[in-house]
């Protein structure tokens, strides 16, 4: 079952239908960019307090990976909700989004856990690799974004 | 253990991405390909 898009205000019509290149750029600023902001606040208190030792004290709590899960949760919305003609890419992409996003919840919570029951946490593996992780869940999500969608929403 | 999943993890996103850029190219130049043919 599927609605026509027509039924939808104009504005909603026009980010759905938009050219490949504009969607991208509203992803990257208003996603991507809402996403890393709290990162950059963090990084302004901590060196206003004069606690600053590096950049990745900023996303040394697993922070990136928060971040990485919620960008794929979100791409994969988009991707599921609409309608598209490449229903093999779709499934694809639902399930290699689907698989990133178990491993950021799974690492998350172990740090999350450890980190309120003060026990020791992964800190070194989060500072050194999860800008990595962001950059593969970066890449998946904004495929999810690019794929061309139809005139209609999926039910 | 952690290592091994983030690269696990890499191949799958970055394999997945290409397969899906591959096939929406394919897709999107056949009807190119079709109407070069006719013309023709």
């Amino acid at each position: 079952m599927s609605y026509k898009i027509d039924k939808l205000d104009r504005h909603s019509r026009f980010v759905i239908l938009a050219p490949m290149p504009l969607r991208l750029l509203i992803w990257l600023v208003f996603g991507v960019g809402s996403a890393v902001l709290p990162l950059f606040l963090a990084g302004l208190i901590i060196f206003d307090r004069g606690l600053f030792t590096a950049v990745s004290d900023t996303w040394s709590r697993g922070e990136l990976v928060l971040i990485s899960m919620t960008l794929l949760i979100a791409a994969l919305g988009d991707l599921v909700v609409y309608a598209t003609e490449f229903a093999k890419v779709k499934a694809l992409m639902t399930v290699t989004s689907g698989f990133l996003i178990l491993v950021s919840a799974v690492w998350y919570m172990d740090v999350f856990g450890n980190i309120i029951s003060h026990q020791q946490f992964k800190e070194d593996f989060l500072r050194h690799w999860s800008p990595l992780f962001f950059i593969f869940a970066l890449i998946n999500a904004t495929v999810c974004i690019m794929l061309p969608k139809k005139d209609r929403i999926e039910q | 253990m952690n290592l091994v999943l983030l690269i696990v993890s890499g191949v799958v996103s970055i394999a997945g991405a290409i397969v899906a850029v591959v096939a929406v190219h394919r897709a999107s130049a056949q009807p190119e390909r079709r109407n070069r043919a006719a013309h023709i």
